[in-house]
């Protein structure tokens, strides 16, 4: 969730930190287009802000009209456009500061969130191995008998351990080249942008694939419960 | 050695070895037999195209798209959409059966997944089909079907995924490609919904009559769901953000539509939703890392030069490679997993594709993913099939022969898509400014390279040097800059 908030308001600052702003370049190309005598920057000062705000008001009215209510009763006309019209205010408000007090904007926030998405992704992993969700073709298991089938399913957790064992190997040497470069130079072997270093960061591939192998050996060696199947396959 | 390879392969599919297993032992022991990447510390390619990911932006779309989809699943979008669809459609001769195709299209734009729509909109509409007197096998092979439309419909999951897997050997990009998808999506979803008329007809019983007011009322309900879609593509293609920002959106609205506007999901809901697309993003990146591997190593063997030359020797028309090419997707999708197909299998082809032929790497892009749509259906390694099979309590082989006709329907539609290849370029001419029209090339022999070609007969040595090079330095991740 973080990773997607983070994304999204870089999304926000870039659009409404734009100059001139998109909206303004749209309108002044088909106006221009029908013979309008506007300038971009023009229609960039007046009327794309005041279509903005027009479009910001309805939906926030839209969004409070239609919104389901815990009590059941709904609000009178009158107290839905105050609501909408300082929902407005203060969404223009918080946009318009976040902007000027920030106009480099987040640099830093598609880093950060792709370092996010290698550290859930991989710990998904595990937990997945966790839930027995891993995709896997079924008909494998299913060409033996019903007697060797647990003998095959150890095989195959064991295979999977010893594969993830060789990725926390190489995840290793991989960590330990990282390390070794940072700490000769704390400024070098940084992710671009958060300046956090690799070896931080790059730590999530050998734990997840342990923590793989861990569970595959245990249930291998029945010493961890298999999991539930899920009701459906994903 | 060859053999040796092929019988580790077939020993992991054999004893139900995880994907991930699969394709990485292949990886790891083409490396070691036919390069001189053999000892451990060269394999580290396996690993450091995990650790590249942390610099790849387009990579965000996947796992963005995965969670806005688990949101607005687990918020009862599927239910609004259902009965709005119900509303608008329902009083059509098998109006009943269309509306859960319609459903299904626009669930598919909303969660990108194919099995997610089926299990969201089928649970709903299959129990309804057969309440009003539809067929079962009917009404299982329609809703079976109409659920694997997420493949085409925009942002789908399997279009992101052949946009970054092709992304090294030809240009596509996501958001050119998920245009593309949205007419023969409509072409998949109109065929399906003729034979729903035609079916319909049969039935008996009353059809409900349209009413303006629950329409009305049912779209005031199900409006905030339907305009993610328009959201997410009017935002990338009026150049307000890219495929990857489009993705934060989409989270950022299915949050504040989910827990703000319905009310139908707590915060603690929208965690254990985004811990099961966490899941799922778990089960599917391993599999894309890995299979960078494999395709590092076929670049390595230099397989896509080998694989033109055969195809220049074969001396095939573009009509003829094209039906050689999808006969062989469609049996790959029907033994492999799509995705894993995808990333194997994409990058190879679409090369040859365009160098020889000059097929539009976006024309067969839309091709690839409505055979990896097939994919979800024909048996044996069929996800949808599962699906269905699980979530409505039926025997496999009964799902199996269900889907028969609807498949039938489908291959009918990735013919057309195939020759006709306006169906997909034509949005993309329309946009660009260009004839709406873009011809097959019927007589279309192999040509000279449409593009620049890799230099020829590069040393294994010089690639893998280079390729180790590439690994080392810190490449800036690439920019992800909205199309024009």
């Amino acid at each position: 969730m973080s990773m997607g908030l983070v994304v999204f308001v870089d999304v926000v600052h870039r659009i409404f930190s734009r100059s001139p702003g998109r909206l303004a370049t749209l309108l002044a190309g088909v106006l221009q287009h029908f013979g309008g005598d506007v300038t971009v920057a023009g229609l960039d000062a007046t009327v794309a802000p005041g279509i903005i705000l027009g479009v910001g008001f309805l939906t926030v009215y839209a969004a409070l009209r239609t919104r389901a209510q815990a009590s059941g009763r709904s609000l009178g006309r009158g107290a839905l456009v105050l609501r909408a019209f300082v929902g407005t205010v203060l969404i223009t408000v918080l946009v318009q500061g976040f902007v000027r007090l920030r106009p480099e904007g987040m640099v830093w926030a598609p880093y950060s969130a792709l370092v996010t998405l290698l550290w859930v992704g991989l710990i998904g992993a595990s937990m997945a191995t966790y839930k027995g969700r891993h995709l896997a073709l079924e008909m494998g298991e299913k060409l033996w008998p019903a007697s060797l089938q647990p003998t095959i399913k150890r095989i195959a957790l064991i295979v999977t351990a010893a594969f993830s064992l060789l990725i926390v190997l190489l995840g290793s040497i991989s960590l330990a080249d990282h390390f070794a470069a940072w700490r000769e130079s704390p400024t070098s072997d940084l992710i671009p942008a958060v300046d956090w270093p690799k070896w931080v960061v790059f730590a999530v591939v050998p734990y997840a694939f342990a923590m793989i192998a861990i569970r595959l050996v245990g249930r291998a060696l029945g010493l961890l419960p298999e999991p539930e199947p899920p009701e459906v396959p994903t | 050695m060859t053999l040796l390879v092929i019988a580790v392969v077939l020993a992991l599919v054999c004893i139900g070895a995880p994907l991930y297993v699969i394709v990485g032992v292949t990886t790891a022991s083409c490396l070691a037999a036919f390069t001189d990447l053999s000892t451990i510390s060269k394999l580290q390619v396996l690993v450091q195209h995990m650790e590249n990911l942390a610099t790849k932006q387009e990579f965000l779309a996947i796992p963005l798209f995965v969670a806005s989809g688990a949101i607005m699943t687990a918020g009862g979008i599927a239910r609004r959409l259902v009965e709005l669809m119900q509303a608008l459609l329902g009083a059509l001769p098998g109006g009943l059966a269309i509306a859960a195709v319609a459903a299904c299209m626009f669930f598919a734009a909303i969660s990108g997944s194919s099995p997610v729509t089926l299990i969201a909109v089928g649970s709903m509409m299959f129990p309804a089909l057969v309440q009003n007197r539809y067929p079962e096998n009917f009404s299982l092979g329609l809703i079976t079907t109409a659920g694997s439309l997420g493949c085409l419909v925009p942002p789908s999951l399997s279009m992101l995924i052949y946009a970054i897997s092709v992304s090294g050997a030809v240009s596509v990009d996501a958001s050119d490609l998920f245009l593309a998808g949205l007419i023969p999506a409509c072409l998949v979803a109109g065929l399906l919904s003729v034979y729903c008329v035609w079916q319909g007809r049969k039935v008996p019983g009353e059809r409900p009559r349209f009413s303006l007011a629950e329409v009305k009322d049912k779209a005031k309900a199900g409006a905030w769901s339907l305009l993610l879609p328009i959201l997410v593509l009017g935002g990338i293609y009026g150049g307000w953000y890219t495929p990857s920002q489009a993705g934060a959106v989409a989270v950022a609205y299915s949050l504040i539509v989910t827990i703000w506007i319905h009310r139908e999901l707590t915060l603690k809901r929208a965690f254990v939703a985004l811990v099961d697309a966490a899941e799922l993003m778990g089960a599917l990146l391993p599999i894309i890392v890995l299979a960078f591997g494999l395709n590092e190593f076929l670049a390595l063997v230099d397989v896509q030069e080998r694989l033109l030359a055969a195809v220049r020797a074969m001396n095939l028309s573009a009509a003829g490679f094209l039906l050689l090419v999808n006969i062989a997707l469609v049996v790959l999708g029907a033994l492999m997993d799509s995705v894993s197909a995808t990333l194997i299998f994409a990058p190879m082809l679409a090369p040859v594709a365009y160098q020889v032929y000059g097929i539009d790497p976006i024309h067969f892009g839309v091709i690839f993913v409505v055979n990896m749509e097939i994919g979800y259906l024909a048996p044996p390694v069929a996800t949808n099939l599962f699906v269905a099979s699980a979530i409505f309590k039926k025997p496999f082989a009964q799902v199996a022969r269900a889907v028969m006709p609807t498949l039938a329907i489908t291959c009918l539609a990735l013919l057309l898509i195939i020759y006709i290849p306006t169906i997909s370029l034509g949005a993309l001419n329309l946009r660009d400014g260009r004839p709406l029209y873009a011809a097959f090339p019927w007589a279309g022999k192999p040509a000279a390279p449409a593009v620049e070609t890799a230099p020829e007969g590069p040393s294994l040595r010089s690639l893998t040097g280079k390729l180790i090079d590439e690994l080392e330095n810190d490449q800036p991740p690439p920019s992800d800059k909205p199309s024009p």
